[in-house]
């Protein structure tokens, strides 16, 4: 798959590394005018391309490695129907108390400054420390929740997420994101499949999951 | 190699209204032991928040610097985003002054947001401000005259910053906790860099060599790109104790952090271990460290002594460093250079 990653912080580069050893190619832009962007890549990603968003072409999957707060206010010039990839969380310390999310999923509310792309919600779950661990997909395969409103965006993401060693679950569309979310019951626990599916039921527990992290976060 | 520990003082559980000042009270006595058996460094990092008893790294440390002979001073880290740099040389420089010469000062962008919105700053700015102020800080040591103008604060020109400190280069040591854009420009500033590593030496290796390829390709001499890193730490006396002991305090420890709100998982804490999590005996905290060094090329390991401990247990696990490991990690790389050149090669 051609896999375009936005972000080259700790997670862009972590998920870039797994990425690029499981045969894809991929793409990733830093900051807009970071002259490190071309080294980082070079040292920390060899394989992968440093190519700024403008450039990418025909690609597969977006992936937004970048802090939620910052995920709000960046242009996404996509092609119109990419899938992306959104694996932000929203910390309220650390980026104030949005009304972007007050009740609802990160993925929702990039959704809709950007609905002309397709959203997934996926690989918040575990930290990049977790996703560094080169054991992963070889000792164990660590479930990965997805949630999509669009069924094809989710399958898509799935294939990629199979292929990086973890084990894909589609939960639902994007407002079951939230029990992926700090203060959902997925979120920061490595699990099975059977255990995550068995965790979440969504279409039960989605509504009063929606009130505990309004809770939390609130 | 130079080895060294560093506290936020932590106080654990206890949240009594003395605590913190029990807390100070027994670090300024663990940084005298440390300096009696020899250490280094010891280093204070500055937390806002009730559950730490140092806000105030460099006045914790002037009381240590006079009673204290022969151990060099640091922070553990300043979180530079949020102190004006001009005030902060001229209190390390007054440290330096009274710890003649042994101070040093570790700067970072800091793991916690309350200093933004406490100093009144934006936490969105936290990059741009911790970019401005460590070029004013460096500045401020190597051409006090040089008139400087920023975004954040005021310009200075013809001002007087003193006093100066005892030491002709104060070291300014850059804190970078795994964004690689952070050891890029520690390695473009030519300045030495404290890598925190809590998932095991292995996750540095690439950072390390980003930090010393910047650094050469800015033109610096690969001598003067030091490089330390530094962790959480618990030395036992045997290697199952050291885990069974360690796990609660630890695990309560990180339930600070969002992504472990309920106590970290005993899997999960295990597997840091197997990482390079440096919990066990003396003998597996020396190859721990060891490790660091072979991977890594590292000059100086400095270990968080005590993180979500009781004072009793952090003193247990000092003295088993300072008299075991210490020894052992003095001896084996006493004559040995590190292994540096083969990583930036």
């Amino acid at each position: 798959m051609k896999i375009g990653i936005i972000g080259a912080g700790k997670l862009g580069t972590t998920l870039a590394r797994r990425a690029v050893n499981a045969g894809h190619d991929v793409v990733i832009a830093g900051r807009p005018g970071a002259a490190q962007t071309a080294l980082v890549v070079e040292v920390m990603i060899p394989g992968a391309t440093a190519l700024p968003v403008t450039d990418w072409e025909d690609l597969d999957v977006a992936i937004l490695a970048v802090p939620f707060s910052i995920a709000l206010t960046i242009p996404m010039p996509l092609q119109p129907g990419t899938v992306v990839i959104d694996p932000t969380n929203h910390w309220a310390p650390v980026d104030g108390d949005l009304s972007d999310v007050a009740h609802r999923s990160t993925s929702e509310a990039l959704a809709a400054r950007h609905p002309q792309l397709q959203w997934v919600k996926s690989l918040n779950q575990l930290g990049y420390h977790d996703l560094e661990d080169e054991t992963i997909g070889i000792a164990e395969r660590p479930a990965m929740g997805i949630a999509s409103d669009s069924a094809e965006a989710a399958h898509t993401a799935s294939v990629l997420i199979a292929s990086l060693g973890l084990d894909p679950v589609v939960i639902g569309p994007l407002s079951t994101g939230t029990l992926l979310e700090p203060g959902g019951p997925a979120f920061g626990t490595t699990l099975s499949n059977a255990e995550l599916s068995t965790l979440l039921h969504p279409a039960e527990q989605a509504e009063r999951s929606r009130g505990d992290v309004a809770e939390h976060v609130g | 190699m130079e080895l060294g520990v560093y506290s936020f003082g932590d106080l654990g559980h206890d949240r009594t209204s003395k605590a913190a000042g029990r807390r100070l009270d027994a670090l300024i006595r663990q940084a005298q032991a440390a300096d009696e058996a020899g250490l280094d460094m010891f280093a204070l990092g500055e937390h806002h928040r009730p559950d730490f008893a140092v806000s105030a790294p460099e006045v914790v440390l002037a009381a240590i610097a006079a009673t204290t002979r022969r151990i060099r001073l640091t922070t553990s880290v300043i979180v530079l985003s949020t102190v004006d740099p001009v005030r902060l040389m001229e209190q390390f420089g007054t440290l330096d002054q009274i710890s003649h010469g042994r101070t040093e000062i570790t700067v970072g962008r800091g793991a916690f947001p309350e200093s933004y919105s406490l100093f009144g700053y934006d936490i969105r700015d936290y990059e741009a401000l911790f970019d401005e102020n460590v070029r004013l800080l460096i500045q401020l040591r190597d051409d006090p005259a040089k008139p400087w103008q920023g975004r954040f604060r005021s310009a200075l020109r013809d001002v007087h910053t003193g006093p100066r400190p005892a030491q002709q280069k104060l070291p300014i040591w850059i804190g970078v906790g795994g964004t690689p854009q952070s050891a890029v420009r520690a390695g473009m500033l030519g300045q030495p860099m404290f890598l925190s590593l809590f998932a095991g030496p292995r996750s540095g290796v690439r950072l390390v060599e980003l930090y010393r390829r910047a650094g050469t390709q800015a033109g610096h001499d690969p001598a003067s790109l030091r490089l330390a890193t530094g962790g959480h730490m618990y030395v036992g006396r045997t290697s199952q104790g050291a885990r069974e002991e360690f796990y609660p305090h630890y695990s309560h420890y990180l339930s600070l952090h969002p992504s472990f709100a309920g106590g970290m998982p005993r899997h999960v804490y295990d597997q840091w271990i197997a990482n390079g999590l440096l919990v066990g005996s003396p003998q597996q905290i020396i190859d721990g460290i060891m490790t660091h060094r072979e991977l890594l090329g590292v000059d100086r390991f400095v270990g968080q002594f005590d993180p979500g401990m009781p004072e009793s247990l952090a003193d247990g696990s000092l003295e088993l460093y300072l008299t075991e490991v210490l020894p052992v990690i003095k001896a084996e790389t006493r004559t040995s250079e590190p292994a540096a050149t083969e990583v930036a090669s």
